[in-house]
């Protein structure tokens, strides 16, 4: 993972959003070029706190991640928005090498998955404003399409903060009953998101 | 709540491996863990962020604990005598910051450029931050290139042993609320108006009564370990905690209210935080007792009118008192007493009204715009009555000339002394200016958008055109709401939390600092401005709680280190220890203290020593029968300095000027006319220039 990972002032060196075309852009896009200041956090803060937390960070960190991101890209004296897109992608990639640079401050080794796979993803996944409100609006509606051991073992995990042998222990099954149960809930769920995704932009 | 990284056993980190995403929206729905509105924090860090870089560029702000927090890079000579120049930022950074698709921008960088080859030195210091485009530089003392300012969290947990967790809303403010008690605004508030072309955000009576505010305790915590973070972050090493009587005597001497020893000392006693916790709550019902609110206002009131409140006739200090009382009990919602008094009040409203610009405008037209600018935008205006502001450079001489203007126009005082708001003022004579090149300049009468807007920049146009307007536009205000934690921070601590740049006294700034006055004034906004609560968190806050140095007491002038001694009053700066107690020594008695010390007066004010440069009492620690004891009537009187009381008076050219600059810092619209001569004679008498000038500062305080 940390071979993948760009020395940290690349992005903010780099000019991906100047290389950006405006060719493709729909109406919304191009108005949503050269946002003030105040509108741009507004637009894309809640996609790059997501990003965040896809990468591994705790809430917290994610606050932090997220204005130190902002904080540096309002600084940038050459940033240009071209678009949506753009922008996010030149957001999420500042703060990634952020979290990083933290991450390498305090020691401590990166366990996400590949940052580019990820990347790639949730940039399906976030859609046309980059926030991801429509993966989480797809992901809620998925939900209800799961038995209800399945949601319930989700529910135990991520509400109640339980370990595997307690969700196994209170839907009756052994920790690795819990564990393959919440594996195939969760492919399920992706799966399902991606479809209905899919379907929405086809739309 | 559920953290995608953080697993409880192996076989969540091999689930999560494979479904980060699923797992990252999973703990949003079902953990409740939602992004939050950063909005308002970003934008204020981005703004600050030129504050701190200014700070990050002088000689103080790198090494904090070692130079005076005002301290700037001197620059080239000015081109007046009278006006301090520093260190500045070049024309071409100002091009590049801007970005070229906007065209108003231009506009704006058009006008600075061509100021700039008129080389009008008022100009010189407007770069990106008033376009609206501030710049961020890397810190000296952050790692790698992270920005010199921190990012805040909306819910710091201060303590998970102490505290419940918390959950955070998706549109959570900084601060979760708690419905507050039954408030209601005082008589004659006026009521916001709908359907102006006036932007101003006032919530309706029922949205503010809807809010939720957390529990004293809670935010008496968190300010506290913001207080201790502040002080690890400068270097500032914390006095030891004084004795429950100090603290005591200490309380009711700046606030009036009297506090139970007993309760105190165990509290001092006690290492739980909840403890400490809980004592500001006891301090707050405390403070909502009838007669300690009644103390805590006529003392508060004293303090916001530089003491003018006293001269006022009885029943009209009465009438002052009794609201804000009311304030401090909770009853009234401080922000809207405030604004009634501002905007005129209605029938018995008005008389208060009166009273409160007849104290405010005791010290003259100057001590008025201040002290309200002050008080209720949070903005000093002090070097902006003469010139842009040369430090901060949001300061902009424009801009208080127009709410001089706007006050000249629409506030009136009858032959028998009463003020009045006018209710139209359409005939107002305009009010002229005269700039530092000597230009006249007629000032729009206005209260400018950014001291009143978190998100407007330096150059929008004025909005707030009318006292009226301008009374109903802070209700539920933040900046007025930094601007009550500051005047009471000044208050129960002699300097105000946040201070100007340019101030002598102003505490080392960094982010730590910023971050525990925006939690404060958070508080402020979700309480409805219970000032009685905000009080007893300040007073619970561990600043209140130090020691006075030893090096710092005249017993031990003679046998401490100096360093020590720099030292300990760098801590003083930063609030980590108490300074010497500031006696009420009239003017008269601090110049005859003065003049001893160069042996210019043999009439000392003491007995025995009164023949003696220095007063012989100080050697001692014992108080003598004698009533005009001398020695700790010359507490806080320098001896020991080692720079300048700020660094830009370098740069004033004379030291007529550079004494005149430390009145005006000193909130005085003109010298008493003892001070030059005094200043003259030390100087002669081979008194270094920065001790001169330390004396100068200390002499002029009230």
């Amino acid at each position: 993972m940390s071979d993948d990972i760009p020395p940290q002032d690349e992005a903010l060196n780099s000019s991906e959003c100047e290389a950006s075309s405006d060719a493709g852009l729909d109406p919304q896009q191009l108005e949503a070029r050269d946002l003030g200041p105040a509108a741009l956090v507004a637009r894309h803060q809640r996609g790059v706190w997501r990003y965040l937390r896809v990468l591994g960070c705790d809430p917290p960190t994610a606050d932090d991640l997220t204005q130190e991101t902002f904080l540096r890209v309002l600084s940038r004296d050459n940033f240009v928005q071209h678009n949506d897109k753009a922008t996010a992608g030149y957001l999420r990639r500042t703060a990634f090498n952020l979290m990083i640079s933290r991450h390498r401050r305090l020691g401590r080794v990166h366990p996400s998955s590949d940052s580019a796979v990820l990347d790639e993803v949730w940039d399906r996944w976030a859609g046309k404003d980059g926030s991801g409100d429509d993966a989480v609006d797809a992901l809620r509606d998925c939900l209800q399409l799961l038995t209800d051991r399945a949601r319930q073992a989700l529910k135990l995990r991520f509400a109640d903060d339980k370990s595997r042998v307690e969700i196994g222990d209170a839907l009756g099954i052994s920790d690795h009953g819990a564990r393959n149960l919440m594996q195939r809930a969760k492919q399920q769920l992706r799966d399902c998101v991606a479809d209905k995704l899919r379907t929405k932009e086809n739309a | 709540m559920s953290n995608p990284q953080q697993p409880r056993d192996d076989a969540a980190a091999d689930d999560r491996e494979e479904n980060p995403l699923v797992d990252a929206l999973l703990a949003e729905i079902l953990g409740k863990s939602t992004p939050p509105d950063l909005s308002s924090e970003i934008m204020r860090q981005w703004r600050e962020a030129s504050v701190v870089v200014r700070a990050s560029q002088s000689p103080a702000s790198q090494s904090p604990a070692s130079q005076s927090p005002g301290s700037l890079i001197p620059a080239s000579p000015s081109t007046s005598d009278d006006v301090p120049v520093i260190g500045r930022r070049t024309p071409a950074k100002a091009s590049t910051s801007v970005r070229s698709t906007d065209s108003g921008w231009a506009l704006v960088l058009l006008t600075l450029a061509a100021s700039l080859i008129l080389g009008v030195v008022g100009w010189e210091f407007v770069g990106p931050e008033e376009l609206g485009f501030r710049r961020i530089t890397k810190s000296s003392k952050s790692e790698n290139s992270s920005l010199e300012v921190a990012p805040v969290r909306p819910t710091p947990q201060p303590s998970e042993q102490v505290m419940p967790p918390v959950t955070k809303a998706p549109d959570a403010l900084p601060i979760p609320r708690k419905p507050p008690r039954n408030m209601t605004l005082a008589e004659g508030t006026p009521q916001p108006r709908s359907g102006d072309d006036v932007e101003l955000s006032v919530p309706s009576l029922r949205e503010r009564a809807e809010r939720k505010s957390e529990t004293v305790q809670w935010v008496s915590l968190r300010a506290a370990q913001g207080l201790e973070d502040y002080w690890d972050a400068v270097g500032a090493e914390p006095s030891p905690v004084a004795s429950a009587e100090v603290i005591r005597d200490r309380i009711q001497q700046r606030v009036g209210v009297e506090l139970d020893v007993a309760q105190l000392s165990d509290t001092l006693a006690s290492g739980s935080a909840s403890d400490k916790a809980a004592f500001a709550a006891e301090l707050q019902q405390s403070i909502q007792k009838e007669t300690n609110a009644k103390l805590a206002a006529a003392a508060w009131l004293n303090e916001l009118t530089a003491a003018a409140s006293g001269k006022l006739a009885v029943p009209q200090r009465d009438a002052l008192i009794d609201e804000l009382a009311g304030a401090f009990r909770g009853e009234k919602a401080f922000d809207a007493v405030l604004a009634s008094w501002i905007g005129g009040g209605k029938d018995s409203s008005s008389d208060a009204s009166s009273a409160w610009y007849t104290a405010m405008s005791d010290a003259g037209e100057f001590s008025l715009v201040h002290g309200l600018a002050s008080l209720t935008m949070n903005v000093d205006l002090r070097c902006t009555r003469c010139h842009d502001s040369l430090i901060d450079s949001a300061g902009l001489q424009n801009d208080y000339w127009s709410l001089a203007a706007m006050l000249r126009r629409d506030l009136s005082k009858d032959h028998a002394g009463f003020w009045s708001v006018r209710e139209s003022s359409d005939d107002a004579s305009p009010v002229f200016y005269e700039r530092l090149d000597g230009r006249q300049t007629m000032a729009e009468a206005g209260v400018p958008q950014h001291w009143l807007d978190d998100e407007a920049t330096v150059r929008d146009p004025i909005r707030v055109q009318d006292v009226h307007t301008w009374s109903e536009s802070l209700v539920d205000s933040r900046p007025l709401a930094r601007g009550v934690v500051n005047a009471m921070w000044r208050w129960v601590h002699d300097r105000p939390l946040r201070g100007d740049l340019a101030d002598a006294r102003s505490a080392p700034l960094d982010d730590s600092l910023l971050q525990l006055e925006e939690l404060l004034a958070d508080d402020l906004l979700a309480s409805n401005f219970d000032v009685g609560r905000l009080l007893a968190i300040v007073l619970s806050s561990p600043a209140t709680m130090r020691s006075i140095p030893e090096s710092l007491t005249r017993q031990d002038a003679w046998a401490v280190d100096a360093k020590k001694v720099s030292r300990d009053h760098q801590s003083v700066q930063a609030f980590a220890a108490a300074a010497p107690s500031p006696r009420m020594l009239s003017i008269a008695k601090r110049l005859e203290v003065t003049q001893r010390s160069i042996g210019a007066s043999l009439r000392g004010v003491g007995g025995s020593d009164s023949v003696l440069a220095q007063p012989l009492a100080e050697a001692s620690s014992e108080k003598p029968d004698n009533a005009n004891f001398v020695a700790p009537l010359v507490n806080g009187f320098p001896d020991h300095v080692d720079a300048l009381p700020v660094q830009w008076l370098a740069s004033v050219g004379s030291l007529s000027s550079q004494v005149k600059h430390l009145g005006y810092l000193a909130g005085r619209e003109g010298l008493p006319r003892e001070i030059e001569p005094i200043a003259t004679a030390m100087r002669e008498a081979g008194v270094p220039l920065d001790l001169t000038l330390h004396r100068v500062w200390w002499l002029l305080q009230r």
